[in-house]
């Protein structure tokens, strides 16, 4: 991976890096291209006092200062901003980390052109949700066909990570100007992190099912294990279901009746707008990287139990797997959860329109889809959509990371809000899990025991 | 609830470690430079250590929050008072008294500037406390104390230590002071580059002097200094 940077593609490479999040936070509106600092700004007139000490002391030296003076602002004025021709290449130790693995990014900057760059400034485009303990900077001096050498560690989170193009800044040796570039670093560097799909205990459904068989127990009697009703015997029913015990009591012929399992259809849809991206502190993970946790726990589990699975996101951007089965369809849900845009780590600054949204999701959502939605819970609307789409008739089971904190008022206020619409969400007929500190499975457990079927 | 933060950009902010020292050697050289007599010299040297005492206490207290630090800082700060005082009160002559003064304050700025505690108002500290120097300067050369030599020596001293500690700023804001982000290089070839243009100035300035200025008409020499900068002004790049 290389890439080079001129003059001329210095000044003009200004739409990279605009989508907000990887502006310097400093500088936000700072303009491309050469870039007058201001240090040396007032130096003349600072060269004047001695000069005019002087004159009215009559005293040579004092002048002679003037001078020296007058020397340094001349210096600072005469110097031009250095040209910048400057090769970047960026390397990963390992491009397909798992999560949490440290992988060590080595950036060189060879200096390409005829003359010294006396002070070179990098801020390397680290990807917002990568985590660095020393940061992607660098302040070095560089003659012509020398190689600067960067590197620093990052710890892998899943997702598909692009860095940004290099913000270069060039001095000139006094510093008055500086030229001011984003130069990248030959083609995208990309960390792809695609953590493995692993199963969690068993995830209790509701009573929404297919018409195919699977493991989801229905009040419609039928082949099954366990015991519905018994009826009359009627022509055709299979010999092993006629209640032999009552034939040789009363000669009577009738029928036993089963519990039907059946499989369901379940979509897990992950809220990941930008106001559920919360966490307790700084430490914690947030609440969508626990939703999009929750999810990949779920999906190998219903795929497992033969249940049809699909996955979207209440997100901006188009993130939706229709409902399938078998391993290549998990496969596909594994890339999503991993790598979506939709599900990143860090929130995106893409305008979404929650109703529009809503609408078009049922009119994608099969008939007889259940939901599972993953949600912390953020604001009245998420707990709006989780009744409305109940009421269309899909049976919608809240899984809400807890992302509160009661460490202020007004932390507790929101904790306060959310068990509000928790209890709302409950009283209305929606099985809600609301997710602590403890293991996923241990939660499903618990909960498991509490609902009815 | 918050708002899950980005680690990303975590990087330190404060001045770098060698432009900062960089920056109060050179201080010191101006200010060592317009003292003349030796006890103008003990007492420079006084404010020296509690200068120095008073970085490396800011700059430990800033890292470990410790008792050690804040010790270190306290002691410097009265160490560098004692010798402020003495410099005011113990010279006999009154214009040795008014030359030193503004010069330990400077460096005592300088290094408050430089040390990490207050970033936000470094760049003030820093005009404050190069300033002083260069009122020191000025006074000596007001008093007629110093040589030709040693005033304009005094004053490129003074010029390069504000230029040191103006990029020692400017590398903090930028790239940062983190342990692990290598700025030596930049650094250092930032400080000879303006370390050899002083060099030259001087030695140009000091060699127009041995061309016998005093035979020049003052006003000569003022004019063709004032036409210098009227034209440094008027031209535009």
């Amino acid at each position: 991976m290389s890439g080079r940077g001129s003059d001329s593609r210095a000044s003009s490479d200004g739409s990279t890096g605009a989508n907000g999040r990887n502006v310097d936070p400093l500088n936000p509106i700072r303009p491309r291209g050469v870039v007058p600092t201001g240090r040396w700004t007032g130096m003349a007139a600072l060269a004047l006092v001695p000069v005019g000490l002087g004159v009215l002391l009559r005293h040579p030296p004092l002048v002679l200062v003037g001078a020296l003076g007058v020397a340094f602002a001349a210096y600072a004025r005469g110097d031009a901003a250095p040209d910048l021709d400057v090769t970047i290449e960026r390397d990963l130790s390992d491009p397909t980390p798992d999560p949490g693995d440290e992988v060590t990014v080595t950036l060189r900057v060879r200096n390409d052109g005829d003359g010294v760059l006396p002070d070179l400034r990098l801020v390397d485009g680290v990807p917002a949700a990568l985590a660095t303990g020393a940061p992607a900077r660098l302040g070095t001096a560089l003659r012509p066909g020398r190689t600067a050498t960067l590197t620093y560690r990052v710890t892998a989170v899943r997702g598909a990570h692009d860095w940004d193009p290099v913000h270069v800044l060039a001095r000139n040796p006094s510093g008055s100007r500086e030229r001011d570039a984003r130069i990248d670093a030959g083609g995208t560097t990309t960390l792809r992190c695609t953590p493995e799909l692993e199963a969690s205990a068993s995830l209790p459904l509701r009573g929404l099912t297919t018409v195919y068989s699977g493991r989801v127990p229905t009040d419609v009697g039928g082949a099954g294990i366990e015991f519905h009703s018994t009826r009359e015997y009627r022509h055709g029913d299979p010999a092993k279901r006629v209640n032999w015990a009552r034939y040789a009591r009363t000669g009577e012929l009738s029928t036993l009746a089963f519990r039907e399992e059946r499989a369901a259809t379940v979509v897990v849809c992950i809220d990941a707008r930008e106001g559920a991206y919360l966490a307790p502190d700084a430490e914690s993970p947030n609440a969508v990287e626990r939703s999009v946790e929750a999810a990949s726990q779920a999906v190998p589990a219903l795929l497992d139990s033969g249940d049809r699975v699909g996955v979207a996101a209440f997100a901006p951007g188009d993130c939706r797997l229709d409902p399938g089965v078998g391993d290549e369809h998990a496969a596909r849900a594994r890339k999503l959860l991993a790598t979506h845009p939709a599900l990143a780590p860090t929130p995106t600054d893409e305008r979404f329109l929650p109703t529009t949204w809503v609408r078009r999701f049922r009119r994608w959502l099969p008939a007889d889809a259940q939901v599972l939605f993953c949600t912390p819970l953020p604001d009245d609307y998420a707990a709006t959509v989780a009744r409305r789409l109940d009421a269309y008739g899909h049976a919608v089971t809240v899984i809400s990371p807890d992302a509160t904190a009661d460490d202020t008022p007004g932390h507790r206020l929101a904790g306060v809000e959310r068990a509000n619409r928790v209890s709302r969400l409950r009283s209305a007929g929606i099985r809600v899990l609301d997710w602590g500190e403890e293991p996923l499975a241990t939660e499903l457990e618990r909960a498991a025991a509490r609902w009815s079927r | 609830m918050t708002a899950a933060p980005s680690a990303a950009n975590r990087f330190l902010r404060h001045s770098t470690v060698v432009s900062g020292v960089v920056a109060v050697i050179l201080g010191a050289v101006a200010v060592g430079l317009i003292a003349e007599t030796t006890l103008q010299r003990q007492f420079l040297m006084g404010a020296l250590i509690g200068v120095s005492t008073f970085g490396l206490g800011g700059r430990l207290w800033h890292r470990w929050r410790g008792a050690v630090g804040l010790g270190l800082v306290v002691c410097g700060c009265l160490v560098v008072t004692a010798a402020a005082g003495n410099a005011v009160t113990q010279p006999p002559r009154i214009i040795h008294r008014l030359e030193l003064l503004p010069g330990i304050l400077g460096l005592w700025t300088l290094a408050a500037a430089l040390v990490p505690i207050g970033f936000r108002w470094s760049r003030l500290l820093i005009a404050v406390g190069s300033g002083l120097l260069f009122v020191a300067v000025l006074t000596s050369g007001v008093v007629r104390g110093a040589s030709t030599t040693a005033l304009v020596v005094a004053a490129a001293a003074t010029i390069l230590a504000w230029d040191a500690a103006e990029n020692a700023v400017s590398l903090g804001v930028q790239v940062g002071a983190h342990p692990e982000t290598v700025t030596v290089r930049g650094e250092l070839a930032h400080v000879m580059l303006s370390g050899g243009l002083a060099a030259g100035a001087v030695v140009a300035v000091l060699g127009v002097t041995h061309l016998g200025v005093d035979s020049l008409p003052f006003e000569a020499l003022v004019a063709l200094l004032v036409a210098g900068v009227v034209l440094l002004l008027a031209s535009h790049r």
